[in-house]
């Protein structure tokens, strides 16, 4: 099966994020699978240009891929019959959104705007994808209160992606 | 300096598209640059055009000191320094529009299309701080259908070091995707119409099994035997290396390609001299006739004819390897020209 991974990167830094989507690949490679990922540059500062990105990733086109595993906010946005979201560490950006964070505080009304632009793209997403996995307890509970989703929580392996006992339960949910 | 190198892609299919930002990337850090690759995804459907045009419009790279664009439609992408290594357009609205190739019909909606697109690509084009090509096929079009002009910049190989000559042996090689339109049913053709003991050896992998197999059927056809090797995969980097180390000469004949094509690069760096035919496009820039290899009439007979001239006439064959290595010199093909033009 050819399958895509579909992430977030913050252009010239490499995050835990690109390392997890790395080993993923090469261990849905080792399954026995073609694999390659996406990688769709996002920032969240400045906060104008959030929504811009967003539709960016809306308006992409996907051919010769039969399932889309897709990471983090707003590489899920992307348009595919057959998605599963692992969401790791999503909260984050909305505390930057919501004013918690120390950057990208966009002014009043508009904050409250965008917030609610971004709830409404989440749960668009949310719906059409097949499974909504997230990596850690708190973010399957912020999800639950913020957008009314009960997510699965599925922890990435510690280790190498070459320990295949390690992954062949993980990919069996993400594929599932 | 953080440069970003932006191309566009079909997942899980590789070719030479791919090569060039791959094989940029290694010498831009050895050269102390921080490179982040990005390829985002692109399908040619007309309906589907100026929606994904967007997409690459809105993509945030400001925290690249300067971006180095490639395949369609990564060419539109906003940034403050733009660098175009412009590759090819969307061929189905520009020269293959009067071709089988097109794909869709001749009306008034897809003429719409095309005239919106040259526009938007000629307006994205001239954002650009400097333009370069990968042959004078892609310059002329430019200049052409958009009106700006491109320098060529003959894309390397990677890594050129590595290729050496250690004989010549009996053997054509041509390493490359067993295609249809790479034409290597020409060349088993050809070797049909030899009467000295040269031998054929074709080394890449096809995308169905089709191909291949009809290769296999006209070599035992023409009771070639084992003068003729098909090998239906990939070889490694390192047999690669060996093949071309060895063998008396290499073919590479594709049907009107837009550049020079890494095989006939890949050859001279290891000293052989190509066998092209007169229709196969840009190897045509790299390769003279009796120079550095032969440009045959793309019939079995010619080709057999200087398969023959290879095998025989040893001594000029040596020295049109010879002249093909200094092709690549007198042409500017390296990675110290390629820096030195993108960095300008």
């Amino acid at each position: 099966m050819k399958i895509l991974i579909v992430h977030t990167m913050t252009p010239f830094q490499r995050t835990e994020t690109d390392e997890l989507a790395a080993r993923l690949e090469k261990a849905l490679i080792i399954a026995g699978h073609e694999s390659e990922a996406l990688r769709i540059p996002f920032q969240w500062e400045p906060a104008d240009r959030i929504t811009s990105q967003m539709l960016m990733v809306r308006a992409f086109e996907l051919w010769n891929v039969d399932h889309v595993i897709a990471m983090g906010f707003p590489a899920f946005l992307i348009r595919h019959p057959k998605k599963t979201l692992w969401v790791l560490g999503y909260e984050h950006g909305h505390d930057l959104i919501d004013g918690n964070g120390v950057v990208n505080r966009p002014p009043d009304g508009e904050a409250s705007e965008l917030r609610m632009l971004i709830r409404n793209a989440e749960n668009e997403s949310f719906r059409e994808s097949r499974r909504i996995l997230v990596g850690a307890e708190t973010t399957r509970q912020y999800l639950l209160e913020h957008n009314q989703v009960d997510a699965k929580v599925l922890v990435p392996p510690a280790g190498g992606a070459d320990s295949r006992g390690d992954w062949s339960p993980i990919i069996e949910v993400l594929l599932r | 300096m953080k440069i970003a190198l932006c191309s566009s892609f079909v997942p899980f299919i590789k070719g030479g598209g791919r090569n060039i930002v791959d094989w940029l990337k290694p010498v831009l850090e050895e050269a102390g640059h921080e490179v982040e690759i990005v390829y985002l995804p692109q399908v040619d459907t007309p309906d589907l055009l100026f929606q994904q045009m967007m997409a690459y419009r809105w993509i945030d790279l400001e925290r690249a000191d300067r971006i180095v664009c490639f395949r369609p439609q990564a060419h539109v992408m906003h940034h403050h320094h733009k660098i175009l290594w412009f590759i090819h357009h969307i061929r189905a609205f520009y020269d293959l529009w009067d071709s089988p190739y097109r794909g869709f019909p001749d009306d008034a909606r897809h003429r719409g299309i095309r005239e919106a697109l040259h526009a938007a690509d000629t307006a994205a084009l001239r954002e650009a701080k400097a333009i370069f090509t990968n042959s004078k096929v892609v310059s002329n079009r430019l200049k052409t259908y958009n009106a700006v002009d491109g320098e060529v910049l003959f894309p390397p190989v990677f890594e050129p070091g590595r290729f050496r000559c250690s004989g010549f042996n009996d053997e054509i090689v041509c390493i490359s995707r067993l295609e249809h339109h790479k034409r290597q049913h020409l060349l088993i053709e050809a070797l049909g119409y030899t009467k000295t003991p040269v031998r054929l050896r074709l080394s890449g992998a096809s995308s169905d099994n089709a191909y291949p197999n009809e290769l296999v059927a006209r070599a035992a056809r023409l009771g070639l035997g084992d003068r003729v090797i098909i090998g239906n995969s990939w070889i490694t980097e390192e047999e690669k290396v060996e093949q071309l180390a060895a063998c008396l000469a290499t073919a590479y004949l594709p049907l009107d390609e837009d550049s020079y094509g890494y095989p006939s690069v890949e050859s001279s760096h290891a000293s052989k001299p190509i066998l092209t035919t007169f229709d196969s496009g840009g190897v045509l820039e790299l390769v003279q006739d009796g120079i550095n290899g032969y440009v045959a009439e793309p019939s079995p007979a010619a080709i057999g004819e200087a398969m023959d001239r290879l095998y025989t006439d040893r001594a000029r064959t040596e020295a049109m390897g010879r002249n093909a290595r200094d092709r690549l010199v007198e042409l500017n093909i390296s990675w110290s020209h390629v820096l030195q033009r993108l960095l300008a």
